[in-house]
Parts: structure tokens; sequence; C-alpha cells
């Protein structure tokens, strides 16, 4: 391209202005605030348009408002590839409000930019951005260093000023880690652990629903199960219930057989009750007093009537009587012998009593005969042998047996009648009593009588147990119900009942706790709504999954472009860079490097090794970063680019100005170079090589 | 011989709304109250029975004190009110259709209660009991010479765990009427063999998927025939709108836009609604969403809004710079020129990523 006319009617301070170009190497001088940064930002408007926005000095439309608010616009003549252009602009406060025509100068017809954004995008496919960091060279700040050139520089690879690969690389790595990171503390990794949270919970709450499903199925089987204990116990119950029916109905029958009992004993017992029992029994005792005494008595006799030597009561009688006649007849025979014999025996025993007080040695002689005196008289007998007092003795002993005989006769009497009279009472018992019979008959019915007793209180307790009389016991007896149910039976009955009782219990409880779980659940979240979460989650991952892999995959593109970048393009820019900086510096230099950390290195000629930029002079720092921009520029849009340069010597002393114009000159037959300065030494140089002036 | 019943379903009592942020709270206490309206409506349609299809709760074991609150409201309409549970709220044994009393006018649809005769007709119907539900044949007719009303919370001509029917199971029911839950959008009334059907839709909208104005049928229904109409109960309106920024070139601009077109569209009303806006058009700068969002929220009751602009960039001219970023677009193009459908998606991203890695930090939208 080459830029043959600037028409401005409105922009920044230059109003109806105009610029005429030669197609080669121009210079516009003009002191400052004349306005040649205003003609080099039309042009770049005029191709580019502006995107900044807001109201800051940075928005061209603001910068470069007319002071009397005039819509800024211009024309803008060029020649393309042998077609001359005509570029009318009217530039409104915003992009949309812009209205730029391209014409076919040739024919005036309009030219369509088909997709291209802009002019410029058009005739370069550069962006704008791309177009104004190549075309567009100024001086770097005398500051700026290695540094400064190693960030232009990378402005030019990476077509953004503020941009390096590193930078990109590193907003990416940030993008992806900020959803997903080795330590799971990414934003995605936060929604795949809670999606792992959301599963596990839904599973919880699945087999919640389970169990809850697994409690009521519980509770329905206890219930029913409580049921069935129900109905069996009332069956139980009245089974227990029938024992005590049973219990009643052989307590009456008991009663019934107690009376009849009673009264079987009654009839036998013929009226024989205690007291006669009692009387009878009074009357064996003196029976057997009686005849105990008979026969004591009968001994006695017996013994006094041998003693008396008779062997009757009888000859006894008969005895006596002879006795007492032969003792009559022995009291009239030699009484005064034995009187005189007993009377000198007495004599002599108290005289020899008497003695003894004075003497004892005579005394007991005395006593002696008188005794024997006395016992010859008293034992003096009559003529037939026996002597009165022998007599005396037989008769005593005669009256005295016969007295006994008589008293044994009267007791034995006695006796014999108190047998009778017990006999007689017993026989009312039975009629075919003897004595020895009725003891056993009075034993017998002493027996009966006792039971009969026996039953008779055994009736009146069980009548009063029963609270009814005998006619009653009948009578309940006959309406009581018949029934098969064993003892056994009840007794096993007892223990299942007690057992149910116990199992009901424990089954009501049972089912109270289980719904009581029921009923203290709280509130929770339901599979559906986990579900729904968990789908929400998924999707929510889904899109940050898309992000880090988007930003992992831009990543490696980036990468690839960027070794692309260093190998297609860095050659020739290594190349002819080198040959651009060896003629700004007259050979001096002619090795340079630009490195895959964007730095320069260069080299004096024949120098086996490279230095830093920063080692070496600015000014010729500067020359390095003169010659890289200007390769930069040939080299893309195909060397049509025309470069405007700003001051860009401004490093330089006044031979390398002159050598950095003629390698402008030289550059300009093939691209159109305007050259902008406000220094008049500057501008001879410049015009030396045959640089266009062009003042302002 | 007809009957008038108001056909709702879907309120989804006690569901969290998380996405509402701090105003979730407020706005499930809303939703209660759309019950209470629908209560009003009834009353005011002189309908003889409410017909709830299922998913009253957003859970089985809703908190106490919704479900207490539901079934006070029940109770309050005094009418017959026939229920049937659906998916979420399915008869799990701690429901609160068992664990509290029901009121008396209330009757839910279960195994032992399958219908309930209100004068004429009979409204039957089959609850879920657990989350998942597959009928194989309609329930029988319970009221054969009268007008059966069949209650169901179904999944129509889809496959699905949630009770899956077609039109040909509602066609062999019988019924007179179907009314249907499940389906959050209401359909209009449609006829399957002699059948009438209808889904009623959510009475108020839970989600930017459930959009528009939300409300209840009422249903005439006669033997052999049904008369329909929808009455809007929603208090809110969920909206998803795309509004074109390109000729806003400041946050405020954008906030005007936005303000502007909701206004247009909804009505002086339209502060009440809940919006999901998505910015298109050019981008002329770099919107801030987050401030256009508070600003927006001072009056609109809930608003989101994600920047979908696109900068203008021309792929095909970027691609053919001898630059970085030029290099990166025309690897990018080749690749998404050659990758599968399935892959385009990715290559897309990755492009629109890398891109904007050169212009500054690559953001999640989270909108």
């Amino acid at each position: 391209m080459k830029i043959n006319k600037i028409q401005i009617t409105a922009f920044g301070k230059l109003k109806n202005f105009e610029m005429a170009l030669n197609d080669k190497f121009n210079l516009v001088f003009g002191d400052n605030e004349a306005g040649k940064s205003t003609v080099m930002a039309f042009i770049k408007m005029a191709l580019y348009g502006s995107s900044v926005r807001g109201s800051s000095l940075d928005n061209p439309r603001v910068k470069f408002l007319p002071f009397d608010s005039s819509q800024m616009g211009g024309v803008l003549y060029f020649t393309h590839d042998r077609i001359n252009y005509r570029l009318d602009c009217k530039f409104g406060a915003t992009p949309a409000k812009d209205k730029i025509i391209l014409f076919n100068d040739d024919t005036s017809e309009i030219v369509n930019l088909g997709t291209s954004q802009s002019v410029g995008e058009y005739f370069f496919d550069l962006g704008g951005q791309t177009f104004e960091s190549t075309a567009f060279i100024q001086s770097i700040t005398p500051s700026g260093g290695a540094d400064e050139i190693a960030k232009h520089l990378s402005s030019i690879t990476g077509a953004d000023e503020s941009v390096s690969p590193e930078l990109v690389k590193k907003r990416l790595v940030a993008a992806k880690d900020s959803q997903f990171t080795k330590r799971r503390v990414g934003a995605g990794d936060k929604i795949a652990d809670q999606i792992e949270k959301l599963k596990k919970e839904l599973q919880d709450e699945k087999d919640r629903a389970k169990m809850l499903s697994g409690i009521k199925a519980e509770i329905s089987q206890k219930q029913a199960e409580i049921e069935k204990k129900k109905q069996r116990k009332a069956h139980l119950t009245a089974v227990v219930n029938m024992a005590g029916n049973i219990h009643r109905y052989e307590q009456l029958n008991e009663l019934i057989k107690v009376h009849q009992s009673k009264n079987e004993l009654g009839s036998l017992c013929k009226g024989a009750n205690r007291d006669f029992i009692s009387n009878c029994h009074q009357a064996l005792w003196n029976c057997n007093n009686l005849q105990n005494t008979a026969n004591n008595e009968k001994a006695a006799a017996s013994k006094a009537l041998s003693a008396a030597n008779v062997n009757s009561l009888e000859q006894a009688s008969e005895v006596l009587e002879q006795t007492k006649a032969q003792f009559e007849k022995s009291k009239k025979r030699s009484p005064l012998l034995r009187t005189v014999l007993i009377v000198l025996g007495v004599i002599l025993v108290f005289g020899g009593v008497a003695a003894q007080f004075f003497t004892s040695l005579f005394a007991y002689p005395f006593i002696a005969v008188g005794v024997i005196l006395s016992v010859l008289g008293i034992t003096l007998k009559n003529k037939k042998g026996y002597n009165t007092l022998q007599l005396q003795q037989k008769i005593s002993a005669l009256e005295n047996a016969i007295s006994i005989a008589k008293q044994s006769n009267t007791s034995n009497q006695k006796a014999v009648d108190s047998v009778c009279a017990f006999v007689n009472d017993i026989k009312k018992l039975d009629t075919d009593a003897t004595f020895e019979t009725a003891k056993q008959t009075l034993d017998r019915f002493e027996r009966l009588t006792q039971v009969l007793q026996d039953k008779t209180s055994s009736f009146a307790a069980l009548s009063q147990a029963l609270g009814v009389s005998y006619d009653e016991a009948v009578k309940e007896l006959e309406s009581m119900p018949k029934t098969e149910v064993t003892e056994q039976q009840i007794a096993y009955a007892k223990d299942e009942l007690n057992a149910i009782e116990q199992t009901l219990t424990s089954l009501v409880m049972s089912v109270a706790t289980l719904n009581e779980r029921l009923n203290s659940s709280v509130a929770h979240k339901g599979a559906a709504q986990i579900e729904r979460e968990i789908y929400e989650a998924e999707k929510d991952l889904k899109r940050r999954t898309l992000f880090a892999n988007a930003a992992d995959l831009a990543n490696e593109v980036l990468a690839d472009a960027y070794s692309q970048l260093r190998q297609s393009f860095g050659p020739q820019l290594n190349q002819k860079t080198a040959e651009l900086f060896a003629k700004l510096t007259k050979g001096k230099y002619d090795q340079i490097k630009v490195s895959h950390d964007l730095t320069l290195t260069a080299g004096e000629q024949g120098a086996f090794s490279l230095i830093d930029l920063g080692y070496l002079s600015a000014g010729t720092a500067d020359q390095a970063y003169i010659a890289l921009r200007l390769a930069v520029a040939g080299l893309l849009a195909n060397g049509n680019l025309p470069i405007f340069l700003d001051d860009a010597f401004l490093q330089f002393d006044h031979n390398r100005e002159s050598v950095a114009f003629e390698l402008l000159s030289e550059i300009s037959k093939q691209q159109q170079i305007m050259f902008f300065t406000c220094k008049g030494d500057t501008a001879k140089r410049a015009q030396q090589v045959g640089a266009n002036l062009i003042n302002m | 011989m007809s009957i008038k019943i108001i056909h709702t379903a879907d309120l989804h009592l006690g569901r969290a709304l998380p996405y509402l942020n701090t105003r979730a709270a407020s706005r499930r206490s809303e939703i209660l109250l759309t019950l209470q309206k629908i209560c009003e409506i009834c009353k005011s349609e002189s309908a003889d029975a409410l017909v709830i299809a299922g998913d009253i709760f957003e859970s089985p074991c809703p908190e106490r004190n919704i479900a207490q609150q539901t079934f006070s409201i029940l109770d309050n309409l005094g009418l017959p009110v026939v229920i049937c549970a659906g998916n979420h709220d399915c008869l799990l044994c701690d429901s609160p259709y068992f664990t509290q009393n029901l009121p008396d006018n209330v009757t839910l649809l279960t195994k032992e209660v399958p219908f309930v005769k209100i004068g004429d007709a009979a409204i039957y119907g089959v609850s879920f009991y657990d989350y998942e539900m597959f009928m194989s044949a309609p329930p029988s007719l319970p009221n054969k010479d009268g007008i059966n009303i069949l209650v169901l919370h179904a999944d129509i001509e889809t496959e699905s765990r949630y009770n899956p029917i077609n039109t040909d199971f509602i066609a062999t029911s019988g019924a007179d009427y179907v009314a249907l839950g499940h389906i959050h959008k209401k359909s209009e009334i449609k006829q399957a063999g002699n059948t009438y059907y209808a889904y009623s839709g959510c009475p108020e909208g839970q989600g930017f998927d459930e959009l528009d104005v939300c409300g209840v049928y009422s249903v005439m229904v006669e033997k052999g025939n049904c008369k329909a109409q929808f009455l809007p109960v929603s208090k809110r309106i969920h909206a998803f709108e795309k509004i074109d920024v390109s000729s806003c070139f400041d946050n405020l601009a954008v906030c005007q836009t936005i303000e502007a077109v909701l206004k247009e569209k909804f009505g002086q009303s339209f502060c009440e609604n809940l919006y999901k806006i998505h910015l298109v058009g050019d981008k002329n700068f770099a919107i801030d969403t987050a401030f256009v969002t508070q600003s927006l929220s001072q009056n609109i009751y809930f608003i989101k809004v994600a920047d979908k602009t696109n900068a203008k960039i021309n792929l095909e001219i970027l691609a053919k710079e001898p630059t970085l970023k030029g290099i990166f677009v025309q690897r990018m193009m080749e690749k998404l020129n050659g990758c599968t459908q399935q892959e385009l998606p990715l290559y897309e991203e990755a492009l629109k990523l890398g891109l904007a890695a050169f212009d500054g930090e690559v953001i999640f939208d989270e909108n």
C-alpha cells in the first residue's frame, strides 16, 4: 500500500488539512503540537477504526474530538496492487456510528470488504493491534533496556503489547486450575465431591426408604401377630374361666357327696352321739373298776380264809363256832400261876431298870430274869395245848376272814351288775352285743360318730364357702353346663396365657417403639430431589469439565502455535534482522538472534559468541530494536505495509542517524516510509538521502 | 351429570430453591400462599373438588410445619380435595400423609382408598409408594355408569422411571378426564379415545426451566365431554431473555437496555418477576455482569445476567496473521474443521478461551 494523500476535514486540531505523499520516503517535519501524532492517529483510525471505549483520553474519539465538536472525518487516498482507492471516513461517537466507505477510485465503485471488519484487515490481513505494533515504530525509551526490548519483541510476536505467550499460558492454566487441581480445591473438584456426596446421600435415602418399609412391614406383621395372640388369649381365657366352673362343679358335687355321706353315717350311728359314747365309756370304766375291786377282795377273802385254815365262808362260820366254845373252856384253868409269874417278872424288870441308875453291874440280871418270868407266865398253856391267847387269835382270824369273804361277795355282785348295765346300753346299738363285743361296738361307733362329726363340719364349711345349701347346690349343679376340658388342659392354657400376655406386652411395646421411630422422622430430602440436585450438579460439572478441558486444549494449541511461530517466522526474522542490524552498524554487528525467551543477543562481526543487548550501549540496543521492527514490518503483509516512524532515532548520534536514513531510503524502494520528526537536523539528514520533506 | 374440578399439581412445597440465594425463603412462603390462592379459586369457580396430581411436597418427609400449614389450608377450603402422591412426595412410611392427621375433606388415593365419590363422579388414581413407579394397565373404573376422573402423576410418551404411560393407556382407561401431574409445563387439553387429559403444569415456576405464566385448570367434566379453562395463579414469572447490547458501551447502558426490554415485554410490573438474562450481540467493552446484576437487583425481584456477547473478531483474517494469536487461531480453525460433531463444543470453547487469554484472565461463566 502506498498512501498518496491525506485529507482531514476535522480530526483533533487538524481541520481541512491535506498532505500529499510520495510512494517512497516521506519525512514529515513539524514542531511539537503541530499535529504529527494526529495524522498518524487518523491513518490508523481510517484503516482500523478504534474499539477503545469510555471517556478517557485512551479513546481516540475523545482525544481527537475537534474543539468545535464537528464530526471527525477525512479521506485517505492510496494505491494498492496498482489500484487507486479512496477511503471516506466519518467517525461517530461510537464505532457503530462510524461511516467508513472504501471506493475504487479508478471506477468510483464502493469496495465490498467481505468478512473483513476494517479496511486494514481487508488489505493487510492483519488486526489493528498487529498493524499498530508493527507498522508504527517509535524510539524505545533510554531507560527501557533489554527488558523493554523483550517486551516489545513479545508484543510483535504476540500481536498484543500487554501479553506474552507465558502470560497467555499462565491465564489458561489458571482457568483450568480454577476448576480442577491436583489438590482438588477447584470449583469443579468441589462440584465433583458434591456429586459423590449426593450419590451417597441418594443411596442412603433409598436405603432409608427400604428401612422404613421394613419397619412398616414389621409393624404390620407384629400387629397381625398381636391380633392372633389376642384371639388365642381370648380362647385361653375362656378355657381358664371354664376351670373356675369346673372347680365349682366339683365343689358342689363334693358338698352333695359329703351331705349324703353324713346322712348315711347318721343312720349307721343309730342315734349314737358323743354324750352317749362318753356315757358308755364311763360305764365301761366303772365295770372295769368294780371288777378289779371284786377280784382284789376275792383274793383277800381267799387269803383270809386260808389264813384261818378254812376253805370257804361256810366252813369258817362253822370253825368259828367251835373255836369260840373252846375259848370259853380255857378261860377257867390256873390263872394264879400265870399271874404270879407275870407280876414277878414285871417287878424284876422294873427293879433292874431302877438299879441301873446306881450301879450297872447288878441291874441287867434282874431285868433278864424278870423278862423270862413274864414270858413263862404269858405262854403258860391249857391242858389241851392251847392257851387262851391263841384261841382269841384264831377267833379273830376267823371273824376277819368271814368279814372279808362277805365283802368280796358284795363287790363281785356290784361288778356283775355294772357289766350288765353297760352291755344293756350297748345293746341299743348292737342287740347281740356281749360284754366282750360291746367294747368293740363301742369303739366302732365311736369312730363312726367321729367321722360323722368330721363330715358334718366339712359340709358346713363347704356350704359356707360355696354359699349354697344342699338343695341349692343340687339345683346349681343341675343347671351347670358340662365341659370336656381337662384340668391338665387348663393348666397348659394358664401357662400359655401367661406366656401370651408377656409376648403381647412385648409386641405392643415393640410396635409403639417402631411407630415412634416412624413418627420421629425429621424432614429430609427425597430421592427425587437428590436426583435432581445430582442432575443439576452433573450438568454444572460437565460445563466446568468442558471449560477445563478447553483451557488445556487451548494451552496445547498455544504451545504448538508458539513453536510454529518460532520455527516459521523466527529464522526469517533472525536473518532479516541481522541483515538490517549489520547495515545500521555499518557491519560492526552482523550477528543478532531473537531467542526463544524473547531476548535479543548480538555479536560483532567475527565474534564467536553473542552477548545480551543489555551489555551494549543504548544506541546500539536501539539499532537492534529498529532492525527488528523493520524486519518484522518487512515480513508482514507481503511487504505491502507502509512504515510509520515517530522520531524513532532519538537514541542515535548523527552518524548513526544518517546510516539509518540511508537504510530507510533503501527500504522505501519497496515499502512506503513516513518518518515524523520535530527536529530540523534530523529532517535535513533525511533530505540528504532523498526523503520527501513535508512541513506541517 | 357433571362435576367441576380445579386441577393442579407439582407445587413442590418445601423446595430449597438455592438458585434464589437470599430470596429463597420468601419465595418458599409465596409458593405456600399460591396454594391458598388456588383454594380461593376453587371457591370463586364454585368447584366441586380440588384435584392435586402429585408432588405437593418436594420430598416424602418435608418439614413438619410445611405439611401442617398445607393441611391447614386444605382443611379451611372445606371442599373435597383429592390427592395423588407423586414421585417427590411418594408414600414412604414417614410421609406426613401417614404421620399427621389429614383433614376430613382430604382424600389421599391409596391402595386402601383407591377412589372417592363426589356426587355423580368418582375420582380415582394411583399414588407413588416409592420413588419410581410403573403401571402395566390403567386402574379399573370405579364408577361404571357415572363420571370417572383419573388422577395420575406420570410421564407421558417418554421413557421414564416415573410412571411412564402413553395415549393408549389413557384411551383404554375409560376415564372421562385424566388429571396429570409431573410435567411442570402445562399442556393443552388433549383427547385419547374418548378420554380427555391434560397436564396443569406447576402453579408457580420454581426455576428457569419453568417459564412464563403458571396456573391451574378449571375443568368441567361431563360424561364423555370436558371443558377446561386455564386460570393463571403464579405470583411471579420466570423469564429467560436474550438481550442484544451491541449498542451499549458501558455497564449503565446495559442496565438501561435490559430494563427497557423487560418493561416493554412484561409491562410496568416487570420488576416482580424472576429473570435470567443472556447479553448477546457485539462485545463493545468488558461487561461487568456482577455490577449489572447488582444494579438491576435494586428494583427487580430476582435477576441474573450472563455475558454471551461476542468479540468482534474475524477469525479467518486473524488466522492469517503471522502472530502467535494468528497461528493459534489458525491451528484451532484446523482442528475445528477436522473434529467430529461430538468434539465441536470442546474445540469451540478452546478457541474462545484461548482468545480470551490473550485479552485477560479467563473466568468461568457461572451463569
